[in-house]
């Protein structure tokens, strides 16, 4: 009897220390659960904030640091920013603009890339209007990006005054799409298009002061050169230009573009004066094993034609045929593949281009250039460029000179 | 010949020797990848590397958010004729890679 009440004691003091653990056990559990109640609660606050819901808004951009070196002029160093802003809609609409500003002699100099709303059709049409990069051969709309491009400068018929167009006003449509296992790509726009520049001799037939004649004359684009900021359009005729790519491999893609438009201003004598601009372009990247290494190949070939058009006065006619034509050639070779951590950064790159200009019009230089360089890439998209340009004019003295750029994408 | 002439052979001469090269490499390069099935393989990773390398080098997934990776995406298809199926894939793979 003793026994059994003994045993009945120990048990009942089990029972009571388990109830009291159990019970203190459960007031923690209780008050960890409370605690990680409210954690939760403030990180469900922080992520709502962060939510951009069904818009997407994205600062990207690149900017650009140089220094060049060319013959007698002076050295100097330069720098611009473009910062691009991105802002997709819901699932079809996405609406971009890129600004660029860059030192200038009267402090920045401010300039409007692109701006335009994307609509996207379908999986094989896309709809845009605003200001956008032409899809005129390939470097103007892909490949100028400072860190992009393998160069510090730019192929001469895509520099500034060159023979290709960079960007137009107007609307367009786009779109890429698979066939039996090759790609084709294509656009087709209508924008301002470019205007003729008739020369100094036209515009002293308004009536001015010949002060401000003279004036004009010395910053008067030379006649017979097309001019593609054209906004607002200097007439009633609207440019018609478009591209088409085919990638026989994911490698190689070749294209062809064109760009036609009445380029003359009305009531001057160069209204009905056409021009068709045209290129072909080639692009070949591939990363190898046998090469340890990725070769990069472009060639863009550009050429115009400006219908005949009587500039200078009847007293001095000036009389061209006015074609010109350019390109460029570049090779660019990485041995990424080689372990070596300095090595695989490094980057070969060589280029010829030229532009010809026809003989007879005004301020028409004819150029050939080589230009070697090589570039250091501290991360995917960020590189310094170092380069040395062998020029070659037939008119004035020729641009040689070292090169150098740090280009950043972001 | 004239100028224009001699420039334009000179270039489609150094292209022409440059793609020959090229496709002498290539064609070595698909031998090589024949014996090797994993190489064979292509996915959103694969397109990754081989669409952005048409214009410029591959950006590591981490840069970005994914929500900030389907606007880029958006973007290059505008811009740089990435095809609507490509995107996807890529942005697939982005998002997993993230």
């Amino acid at each position: 009897m003793r026994e059994r009440m003994l045993r009945g004691a120990v048990l009942a003091a089990f029972g009571l220390a388990a109830g009291i653990a159990i019970g203190q056990d459960n007031a923690a559990l209780a008050e960890r659960v409370k605690d990680l109640e409210e954690e939760v609660d403030g990180l469900n606050a922080k992520v709502g904030a962060a939510q951009p819901g069904t818009s997407g808004y994205l600062i990207s951009g690149y900017l650009k640091a140089g220094f060049m070196k060319i013959e007698d002029d002076p050295s100097s160093f330069g720098a611009a920013v473009n910062p691009i802003f991105l802002w997709s809609v819901g699932d079809r609409l996405l609406v971009e603009a890129e600004l660029e500003l860059e030192v200038s002699e009267d402090g920045t100099e401010a300039m409007l890339e692109y701006a335009n709303a994307a609509y996207l059709l379908n999986d094989y049409a896309i709809l845009r209007a605003g200001k956008f990069l032409l899809a005129f051969a390939n470097f103007g709309e892909r490949l100028h990006p400072a860190w992009i491009n393998k160069l510090p400068d730019r192929p001469l018929p895509f520099d500034e005054g060159g023979l290709a167009p960079e960007s137009g006003v107007g609307a367009e449509i786009r779109g890429a799409f698979p066939i039996d296992g090759v790609k084709l790509n294509y656009a087709l726009y209508v924008i301002n298009g470019p205007s003729l520049n008739g020369g100094p001799a036209v515009e002293k037939e308004t009536p001015a002061m010949e002060e401000e004649i003279s004036a004009m004359e010395e910053e008067s684009p030379a006649a017979g050169t097309l001019d593609f900021d054209n906004f607002p359009d200097n007439n009633n005729n609207k440019g018609v230009g478009g591209r088409l790519g085919f990638l026989p491999l994911p490698e190689l893609e070749i294209g062809y573009s064109f760009l036609t438009a009445k380029v003359g201003s009305p009531e001057t004598p160069f209204s009905d004066v056409k021009a068709l601009l045209q290129a072909v372009d080639l692009s070949y990247v591939r990363n190898s094993d046998i090469l340890m290494g990725t070769v990069d190949l472009r060639a863009e070939w550009v050429w115009s034609n400006v219908e005949d058009a009587g500039y200078g006065t009847d007293e001095a006619p000036i009389l061209f045929n006015n074609e010109r034509d350019g390109g460029y050639v570049q090779l660019a070779y990485r041995p990424d593949r080689i372990k070596q951590p300095v090595v695989k950064n490094m980057e070969g790159v060589v280029r010829y281009d030229t532009v010809n200009q026809p003989s007879g019009a005004p301020d028409a230089v004819t150029e050939q250039r080589w230009t070697a360089g090589l570039n250091y890439w501290i991360t995917s998209a960020a590189v310094v460029k170092l380069a040395y340009r062998f020029d070659d004019k037939d008119e004035g003295e020729d641009a040689n000179g070292p090169l150098v750029e740090i280009g950043v994408g972001f | 010949m004239n100028r224009h002439a001699k420039n334009m052979t000179v270039m489609l001469g150094i292209v022409s020797v440059v793609a020959w090269f090229c496709m002498n490499v290539m064609a070595a390069d698909k031998t090589a990848k024949t014996a090797s099935p994993a190489a064979s393989a292509k996915g959103g990773a694969r397109l990754w590397s081989q669409t952005c390398a048409r214009c410029h080098n591959s950006r590591s997934p981490e840069t970005l958010s994914d929500q900030q990776w389907k606007t880029v995406m958006r973007h290059m298809r505008v811009h740089a004729y990435v095809t609507a199926a490509e995107s996807r894939a890529i942005l697939e793979f982005l998002k997993s890679a993230n």
